[in-house]
């Protein structure tokens, strides 16, 4: 390395420690997580082997859930999705659409095909929430199970609150109205809150995977296949390595800071004793779950949120750059409100290992990673420009970041060989293999773009989820 | 006589297949709801023998398709195996002419395809 | 300590580490990328084998069950003993008898048992109760209770005191399938609470296997271990016990805990009902 005196060789020699020390730990800590989800997936999947769920389906003891699903401006596929919801294999569910103040004929369309009538259902405000305009049922007997719900637009958490101060039944399950799901997923969502003894299982959550360019019939996923299309092939991978090779490993450490948004299932008192979600945060399926969890240790209850590696909901991932990029900002404008709402946690030992690991692990390594990158990035090629570092260095350092990343996600697609198995074409792996060798070059630039869009917005006080065009599911036929 | 038999479990299928071909008859054999309906569609048969829980369309839909959008009285037998009574009576409703309990006994099955085809005759 | 951070500040290991790692990883991410092109295609290999063996398997099994074709008389057939000699084959033999033993009832049954003892298939199975892996014992125990081998019974029960959750399940679910009530009564001793999980599996093993002896139920709601009581009322409520409810009524009165008394009084409420 060429130096040009000896303080600022100190200078940068110190600098090259720390982003190196930083690189390592991340990668480090990624090998272990990834480590530990291998070894309880596979313990996981030796069990599934040998359980009926379908012992669920015929007693009277299996846990009564309320699907609650808030949808804004789905008129498109509304009517399948529900379908698709009120077809679920299980017994004693009910099923409430909230619509949160459309502004297209989603509401027509609903009452229309299931038969609505305005009823006169008494609600119990436990949480405020904007105006309830009307509550219908359907004068189909078919169709009992359905509830909907119409209301002045206020959010997807305002929406989530209507539906707990609704439902009928203790455990919620809080649901993105257009995911795909797996039939048995209600089934294996609620095995979790019957086998603990002396804890109480808070909440269930499931693994989201990608459903684009799948073949969808009758709202049932018939087809799997992985997108051509570059931006969401890759986003597969991602969701296939957090999924993987990331949750299962905190779900079993217990310490999950997140349930996915698009489906996971609720004790419903504590939800509504901690406050119900919070319509002050983008993130609020991420921050119901930590304020949740908070509240168990707070009032000294034992508990446990599980987790269950199943791939049960299949969900669009944006195809266009601008959707993707108002999806990841608003991701990390989230991060940042949990991670702020619940400073007090931070390295906390009152909170066991949420405040000591898995809130540090996200502050730094969520939360912060994307601007130390940048930063990084900016000092490294500086220094190169003074000559402090020469280019020979920089390109061994930037392989050495880029190997890492398509090393993991070799792992990543080892692993899914082993356990789930879900891609069994030979093009389809690689397909996979191809987005490997690309993400890093091309992918994780704009993951780290977004996500400084996201610090921006936030500091400049930017609110709301912005539109979401849905294109609706590609029909292959 | 040809038979539709529509079933995902591949042993049995295969099993009752051997079983009923030796029988005299003839078997065209689906693992799948909508395969098996195609060929519905596409054949003659002269009767159908299907599971109730089937990927693509589900044993209770076969016989909806065929008594409703095909309108033929093709007899039907369905397999239930959940021991879900609701199920069993639907199925009539819809225009199944039997239903039989799992776990089977083809010489009793045997019996009831000829009753039905005799009947027909 | 300090000497590992004077190694780490004299930074002339940068470079070497680097280089290391990246063969590192390149090295493994080739090795993983192998292994998963071997995996895929030992899949595709016994999906093919499986298709070919189910063939031969369901014609087997057509002269065994349909045309009474005593196992002897197989054994002898050349292309049969080579097959036999397969562990792959046997594996596939034994999932499909099993496979077809649920589907099919009466004599066919009966038959498939007598094909399961003849052919040593049932050997395999002992064996497996006794590989220190819990998985494969509860695949043996599962083949055994689904071939109603009652000498399997001991075995299982005592299996089925094991600390594993899916093993004690699997076995006490194989228990109640080979005996009926028998196979719970020991519960009353079982020192470890039961989650509601597995009191839904084991009610629904009665129901499933429509045990009509239910003499020795009411023997629960004496235990000490208060999920084991709760676990007896539940099977009174849902299996309809009508002839229990002395035993219940006497519960309430020494009830251990409110909750047993409160789940003992609606059990009566239930059933009185539905009189």
């Amino acid at each position: 390395m060429i130096f040009l005196n000896s303080e600022i060789t100190w200078f940068v020699d110190v600098y090259i420690l720390l982003i190196l020390g930083y690189a390592i730990l991340i990668m480090s800590s990624y090998l272990i997580l990834a480590y530990l989800s291998t070894k309880a997936l596979r313990s996981y999947l030796k069990k599934n082997s040998f359980i009926d769920y379908e012992v669920l389906l015929t007693s009277e003891f299996a846990p009564k859930l309320s699907l609650i699903a808030p949808a804004y401006n789905e008129g498109f596929t509304i009517e399948e999705n529900v379908k698709s919801l009120l077809s679920l294999n299980y017994n004693n569910y009910q099923v409430i659409v909230v619509n949160d103040g459309s502004r297209d004929n989603s509401m027509e369309i609903l009452i229309n095909t299931y038969d609505l009538f305005l009823t006169e259902l008494e609600v119990d405000l436990k949480i405020e929430t904007k105006k309830v305009r009307g509550i219908y049922t359907s004068r189909n007997a078919a169709f009992k199970k359905l509830i909907v719900v119409d209301k002045e637009n206020g959010g997807k958490a305002d929406a989530l609150n209507v539906g707990l101060n609704i439902a009928q039944n203790p455990y919620v399950v809080c649901i993105d109205v257009d995911c795909i799901l797996d039939k048995d997923s209600l089934l294996k969502l609620a095995k979790p809150f019957l086998e603990s003894y002396g804890k109480r299982i808070i909440a269930t959550g499931g693994v989201v995977r990608i459903a684009n360019q799948c073949v969808i019939r009758n709202g049932r996923l018939v087809e799997i296949n992985i997108p051509d299309a570059i931006l969401p092939r890759i986003q597969v991978l991602e969701y296939l390595r957090a999924f993987l090779l990331g949750r299962m490993a905190w779900g079993r450490l217990d310490g999950l800071l997140l349930i996915s948004g698009a489906f996971g299932a609720f004790d419903k008192e504590i939800a509504l004793l901690a406050g119900g979600y919070s319509t002050k945060t983008v993130g609020e399926d991420m921050e119901l779950v930590v304020r949740m969890r908070r509240y168990m240790v707070e009032n000294k209850l034992p508990y446990s949120v599980s987790y269950i590696p199943d791939p049960l909901c299949w969900t669009e991932a944006p195809e266009d750059f601008k959707i993707f990029k108002k999806q990841r900002s608003r991701w990390m404008r989230g991060t940042i409100e949990t991670l702020t709402l619940h400073k007090k946690m931070f390295l906390n030992p009152k909170y066991k290992l949420l405040g000591m690991l898995s809130i540090p692990y996200w502050t730094f390594f969520e939360f912060l990673a994307p601007a130390i990158e940048f930063t990084g990035l900016i000092i490294t090629l500086l220094f190169i420009f003074f000559g402090f570092i020469n280019w020979h260095f920089f390109f061994l350092l930037v392989f050495f970041v880029y190997t890492f990343a398509v090393f993991f996600s070799v792992i990543a697609l080892y692993s899914e060989e082993r356990t789930y198995h879900k891609y069994p074409k030979q093009t389809d792996f690689l397909k996979l293999l191809l987005a490997a060798f690309i993400e890093p070059l091309y992918f994780h630039p704009l993951t780290v773009y977004a996500a400084l869009v996201g610090y921006k917005e936030k500091i400049m006080g930017t609110k709301g989820w912005g539109e979401m065009t849905r294109k609706g599911f590609t029909k292959k036929e | 006589m040809k038979i539709v038999l529509s079933e995902d479990n591949e042993i049995l299928r295969k099993s009752l297949s051997f079983f009923l071909t030796s029988k005299g008859f003839t078997v065209d054999q689906f693992s799948d709801g909508q395969e098996a309906l195609d060929a519905i569609e596409k054949n003659s048969y002269d009767l159908i023998l299907t599971d109730i829980n089937m990927p693509g369309k589900s044993g209770m839909e076969i016989t909806q398709y065929v008594r409703q959008s095909i309108k033929s009285d093709i007899p039907i037998i369905i397999f239930t195996s959940s021991g879900v009574e609701q199920t069993e009576l639907d199925s009539f409703d819809l225009g199944a002419n039997e239903f039989i309990a799992k776990p089977i006994s083809p010489a009793v099955l045997l019996v009831r395809i000829n009753k039905l085809l005799n009947t027909r005759l | 300590m300090v000497e590992i951070w004077e190694l780490y500040k004299n930074s002339n290991w940068v470079e070497p580490f680097l280089i290391g790692s990246i063969c590192l990883f390149v090295g493994i991410s080739t090795v993983l990328y192998l292994l998963i092109i071997e995996s895929r295609n030992r899949k595709i290999k016994h999906e093919k084998l499986r298709n070919e063996y189910e063939q031969i398997i369901v014609e087997l099994m057509y002269s065994v069950v349909f045309m009474d074709v005593p196992f002897s008389s197989v054994k002898e057939e050349q292309n049969y003993a080579m097959f036999l000699k397969n562990t792959y084959f046997r594996e596939v033999l034994t999932e499909s008898v099993i496979n077809l033993h649920k589907n099919y009832d009466g004599v066919y049954a009966i038959k498939l048992e007598q094909f399961y003892k003849e052919s040593e298939l049932i050997n395999n199975s002992f064996k497996k109760l006794k590989n220190y892996k819990w998985e494969v014992k509860c695949k043996g125990i599962t083949e055994l209770s689904e071939m109603n081998i009652t000498d399997a019974f001991d075995i299982i029960i005592n299996i089925s005191k094991s600390k594993n959750k899916t093993l004690k399940i699997t076995a006490i679910n194989a228990c109640i399938k080979l005996v009926g009530v028998k196979g719970i009564i020991h519960l009353t001793e079982h020192p470890y609470p039961i989650d509601d999980w597995t009191q839904v599996n084991i009610i629904n093993a009665f129901k499933k296997h429509d045990i009509g002896d239910t003499q020795g139920v009411e023997d629960l709601l004496e235990s000490k271990n208060t999920t084991v009581v709760a676990l007896g009322l539940k099977l009174i409520k849902e299996l309809k016990l009508t002839q229990k409810l002395p035993h219940v009524k006497q519960l309430t009165e020494r009830a251990p805990n409110t909750l047993i008394q409160y789940e003992a009084q609606s059990v009566l409420q239930a059933l009185n009902v539905n009189l």
